[in-house]
Formats: C-alpha cells, sequence, structure tokens
C-alpha cells in the first residue's frame, strides 16, 4: 500500500485540549464547537488537503483492483468469518438456530461458480 | 508517539512487508492517542465512534488535516493491507469505507469551505427486483474516495426513486447496476421513464455489473458502461466533462 504520499499536514501542536478551554496547545484560540465564539471556518492546509484526499483515493484504488482479482475465486458477500452478508437467498447458506445468526457461507473459496448458487427469484 | 492503542497495535501487526511497515509506522509516529483511536475504530468499522471522535477532535482543536492523515488516512491503509493480504475481505472493507464516510462527514464541509468541492454529485442505485448491491458498494467507495459525492438508494430502486432523487440532490449523474439478465433490463426502463417524464436529457446514465457489456449498454441508451469499480470513476468524470462541455 505504498502511494507515495505521506503525512504532510501535521502543524505541530499537541491536540489534545480540554473540551472545555477553547485554547489549542499552542495558545492560540480555535473555534468552539457550537461555532458561538469565532464565525470563522475552521483552517486548513489546501494543498496538503489535495494530496490527502489523492491519498485516499489511491487507497481506495488498490482495493478496488484486489476486490476485481478475489471475487473471481471467493464471493464477495462470504466475510472473514466465513458469515454470508447476502441480502439475498443463496444456496451455500447455511442458517444456525439462533435465527438473528448471519448464515454461514458453506462455499469452499476458489468456487469459480459460486454465483449460480445465487437464488435469483 | 508510540502506538498506545492496544488494538490498533494489534491490527498493526498485520502489517508485514517491510517498506510498508516504516511507510505505515513513520505515519502513525505522528498520530496521537486520539488519533489512533480514530484509526483502530474506522478499521473495526465502528463508524458511530468514528463519527463521534471526528466530531470531538474538530470541536477541540485538531485540523482536518491533522485529523484526515493521521486518524481516518492510517486506519484505512491497514485496512488495505489487510484486504490485499486476504486478512480481510469485502465485506470487512465496505463497513471500514462506511466508517471512514461518518468520518468524512465532518471534514467535507471544511473541504468545500476552502474551496475543495466535491467533483461532482452521483445518484446510486441497484435496479427494481435485483438484491445484488457488492458491486455498486465497491463502486460507490471508489467514487467517494475520489472526491464524489454520493447517494446511495441501495438496491432494488424504482425509476421512480432514482428521479426523485435526482430532483432532491440536483444530480446530473446516475449509476446503476444489475447483477442479473433478469433484471438488466429494468435499467433501460428507468432510462426509459426519464424519457417519459422529460429529464433525460438533465442527467447521464453510467451503467455497470456482472452481465452488463458495453453492447448492452449501448443498445439501452445509457451513457457509459464500467467494467468495474475503478472504470466506475474514469465513466463518472468523462460523463461529467461532458456535461460541463455540453453547458459551456
Amino acid at each position: 500500500m505504498q502511494n507515495g504520499h505521506n503525512n504532510h499536514a501535521i502543524h505541530a501542536h499537541n491536540p489534545i485540549i480540554p473540551a472545555e478551554s477553547g485554547v489549542s496547545a499552542g495558545g492560540t484560540t480555535i473555534q468552539s464547537g457550537d461555532g458561538s465564539e469565532d464565525d470563522e471556518p475552521p483552517k486548513l492546509d489546501v494543498e496538503a488537503a489535495r494530496k490527502s484526499m489523492e491519498r485516499m483515493a489511491n487507497i481506495f484504488k488498490d482495493i478496488a483492483q484486489h476486490a476485481e482479482v478475489s471475487t473471481l475465486t471467493r464471493c464477495p458477500y462470504k466475510d472473514a468469518k466465513s458469515r454470508c452478508t447476502a441480502k439475498f437467498g443463496c444456496r451455500n447458506q447455511h442458517f444456525t438456530k439462533n435465527p438473528i445468526d448471519q448464515p454461514i457461507c458453506t462455499a469452499k473459496d476458489g468456487d469459480l461458480d459460486y454465483r449460480s448458487a445465487w437464488e435469483i427469484d | 508517539m508510540p502506538i498506545v492503542n492496544e488494538g490498533l497495535k494489534r491490527e498493526f501487526e498485520w502489517v508485514t512487508r517491510p517498506g510498508e511497515q516504516k511507510h505505515i509506522s513513520e505515519a502513525l509516529d505522528l498520530a496521537d492517542e486520539v488519533m489512533q483511536e480514530i484509526a483502530y475504530a474506522l478499521i473495526v468499522g465502528q463508524h458511530l465512534e468514528v463519527d463521534r471522535l471526528t466530531k470531538h477532535c474538530l470541536d477541540n482543536g485538531y485540523t482536518a488535516n491533522h485529523i484526515l492523515d493521521n486518524g481516518l488516512l492510517n486506519g484505512m491503509a491497514i485496512v488495505g493491507v489487510k484486504f490485499r493480504d486476504n486478512v480481510i475481505f469485502v465485506p470487512e472493507v465496505l463497513v471500514a469505507a462506511r466508517a471512514m464516510k461518518a468520518g468524512m462527514a465532518h471534514i467535507e464541509p471544511i473541504l468545500s469551505a476552502s474551496g475543495i468541492e466535491p467533483i461532482g454529485t452521483v445518484i446510486m442505485g441497484t435496479v427494481k427486483g435485483d438484491l445484488h448491491d457488492i458491486g455498486k458498494n465497491l463502486c460507490i467507495m471508489m467514487l467517494r474516495g475520489a472526491g464524489w459525492t454520493v447517494h446511495d438508494l441501495g438496491v432494488d430502486t424504482s425509476p421512480e426513486e432514482f428521479a426523485d432523487a435526482v430532483m432532491e440532490h440536483e444530480a446530473q449523474l446516475i449509476g446503476m447496476s444489475a447483477l442479473l439478465t433478469t433484471t438488466m433490463p429494468n435499467m433501460g426502463r428507468t432510462i426509459a421513464y426519464f424519457e417519459d417524464i422529460g429529464l433525460r436529457d438533465e442527467v447521464r446514465f453510467m451503467v455497470g455489473g456482472a452481465p452488463v457489456t458495453q453492447e448492452f449498454a449501448d443498445e439501452m441508451g445509457a451513457d457509459g458502461y464500467g467494467e468495474n469499480a475503478v472504470e466506475c470513476v474514469e465513466t463518472a468524470t468523462t460523463l461529467l466533462d461532458l456535461i460541463k462541455e455540453l453547458a459551456a
């Protein structure tokens, strides 16, 4: 997940601040929670934010690309605990006795034709 | 500072490639305790906690840059590593993406106020009769990650619901998804409905889903087709450029 963008936007201050104080660690007045003391919008380093957005897009792009590959052999509705998250019926769903449990997915990973088990009516 | 959040410490153990370890650990060095809490809550998909912590931090003087970089993105980077290494799968990623969205809901107004506006607005939904949503959800995750505002209508979406959403959100773009050959024609019916109510010229349609092809998209009168989530963003961008060109 290397994307070439590190954290750029850190204006060194210790951001652990009591909610009531209204004063940053550096001593400058900050916008209060309800905005009543200061109508100015919160400050933003625009260039750094653009780079952060780019970093976010890159992270999601990597994820989407891996999803393309992984869904060839593993049902995308099957979670890490092999539970089925689909909102529709599937022949691979095994329901436990507890009606509020999510069904277990009984398909083996590597089944290329898991889609054929999905109920389409 | 070192990782003090026990949960995050455990999560970081999944990052095993030396280069990535260095990169993420350097990023986490800048994350104080509460940023680590945000990162951890995001990784495990606690969207309410991410929502609460992000708001709390903004109210208490943290910059949006700081929260974005050191809380939200650090968490999402670890999610990406875990997904790539098959520790977690698509459902867990989508739950983390929902948590990301909860945090971004507080950050986005600040970005907008500083001139970083959303690229555009898209209405997304799986068509009437179809309950398959994972492809659509991945597209939504990608679009949001790329800076789009997305209104998700969920599954089993009627043409009327698409039209209502377009009017409510003044969107110029609709993304429709279908997984079944039996529901694919509902994409064409939705487009026809927009023609019937005189809204067709106001919006561009992009379509996708496992059985959908470029030929089918052309046949039903869609404006764009994306084979996967990455292409979905590219298609949306192309269509938006086209809309802007036509407006100019």
